[in-house]
């Protein structure tokens, strides 16, 4: 038989209850997860922009069938946008699979992108905004370029990835966290970078070349984009835009010393927008 | 960037309030246990010779205490990586100690002399999956012996 006790221990404290520093841990913690979580992030995302142009462009088609089918054109502009367009991915020496489409919408903004499924879009504005069709098929064949190039997939598949590492490591636990960090994650899809833009220029500059045997009037849009007073137009315009200054500089030296060759005027159908 | 704002906000509040609310607590715990130390509690349920015809009533003390926010999200960042968690650890060490004084206190208020067979249960209330451990509830209970009339 134990010996009954006469008084109930003190408990000892620091064992079930450890002296810690919770804001140096949580500091810690914090940091090193954000760059860790980061760097992980951005090393898959860099990855599967790498081989993401392997995807069959045929899936990207069949992706975007859905939208703006090819069939009858909205007006004869659009008709002359396409033929234009079809002539110069004729020059644009696109790999075979690759076919793109043109299409021409009512916008007041200037502005022209490519999208999935070789999808091009020109805005009214834009045909609107240039004096010859050589400043035009400047822009149309950048577009051109990048669709050849798969750029619009690849940066899909980057900011996909990204976000997809990102939100899991980092705001799996918490749904307050995963509010805010899935804001400071995100990437604004689609918007091709430097590289990608110079490489469409020069790809599009050799197109010009194949095509008209020079390439001026080439950097018509851009300059006159860069001159615009018009406040959102323009934010807009660089804000997909980068580096606009720079290409000016690279399309003008290119078309350095070329002999004063006359500049195709617009089909009627797209002068009359 | 707002949510980013309110975000560390109620990080500052938890953690200060929290912190704050953690050392008078356990200031509150530790008196209280110095002053209840003569009203033995027991985990067996052997009877000295002295308690044998004592008389017997059921007493239990439960509480519940919850994590402020600051925890719960230096918890989830934790959780990432594994390890202790030292901030629950003292929450619960608090709802523990706290459930055996307010049984003390119901034992002492029937005039007893110790208490035996103390066990203790742990249940979670609210907090849903995603915000982690919102709310606990222990509770403390046994067996209190008092002299026969």
């Amino acid at each position: 038989m134990t010996q009954w006790p006469s008084h109930n221990p003190q408990p000892s404290e620091g064992i079930n209850n450890p002296r810690r520093s919770a804001l140096g841990e949580f500091a810690v913690l914090a940091l090193g997860i954000a760059v860790g979580a980061a760097l992980l992030a951005g090393l898959l995302a860099l990855l599967a922009g790498w081989l993401a142009p392997y995807i069959p462009f045929s899936w990207e088609e069949r992706a975007t069938r859905a939208f703006a089918s090819d069939s009858a054109a909205d007006s004869e502009a659009e008709t002359a946008l396409r033929r234009l367009g079809n002539r110069l991915a004729a020059d644009a020496e696109l790999p075979e699979e690759i076919r793109p489409r043109f299409h021409l919408i009512e916008s007041p903004m200037a502005n022209a992108f490519a999208t999935f499924g070789g999808h091009i879009v020109v805005t009214s504005e834009l045909v609107r905004q240039v004096s010859s069709e050589n400043a035009l098929s400047m822009v149309v064949a950048h577009e051109i370029a990048h669709v050849a190039k798969r750029h619009p997939i690849a940066t899909l598949t980057r900011t996909a990835v990204f976000q997809l590492v990102w939100t899991t490591v980092v705001g799996g636990g918490n749904a307050d966290i995963a509010g805010i960090t899935g804001r400071a994650g995100h990437v604004t899809g689609l918007s091709f970078n430097r590289d990608m833009e110079r490489a469409a220029d020069r790809a599009a500059l050799a197109t010009l070349h194949r095509h008209y045997g020079h390439a001026r009037g080439a950097n018509e849009f851009f300059k006159h984009m860069a001159e615009r007073r018009d406040e959102t137009e323009w934010q807009s315009f660089f804000a997909s835009h980068p580096a606009t200054q720079e290409r000016i500089a690279a399309i003008d030296e290119a078309t350095d010393g070329a002999r004063e060759r006359p500049l195709t005027p617009l089909p009627p159908a797209l002068e009359d927008l | 960037m707002i949510d980013l704002i309110i975000f560390v906000t109620l990080l500052a509040i938890g953690f200060g309030f929290g912190t704050l609310a953690e050392r008078r607590h356990y200031r509150s715990i530790r008196r209280r246990e110095r002053d209840y130390g003569h009203l033995l509690v027991l985990t067996g349920m052997n009877l000295p010779p002295a308690y044998i015809n004592h008389d017997s009533e059921l007493v239990k003390g439960n509480v519940v205490v919850s994590t402020d926010y600051f925890k719960v999200v230096a918890a989830g960042l934790k959780q990432l990586i594994g390890g202790r968690l030292g901030m629950y650890e003292s929450l619960l060490d608090r709802g523990r100690r706290e459930a055996i004084l307010r049984m003390q206190t119901e034992a002492a208020a029937r005039g007893a002399v110790a208490v035996v067979n103390m066990k203790f249960e742990t249940s979670r209330l609210s907090g849903n999956a995603k915000r982690g451990l919102g709310a606990v509830e222990v509770l403390a209970y046994g067996t209190a012996l008092m002299p026969p009339r």
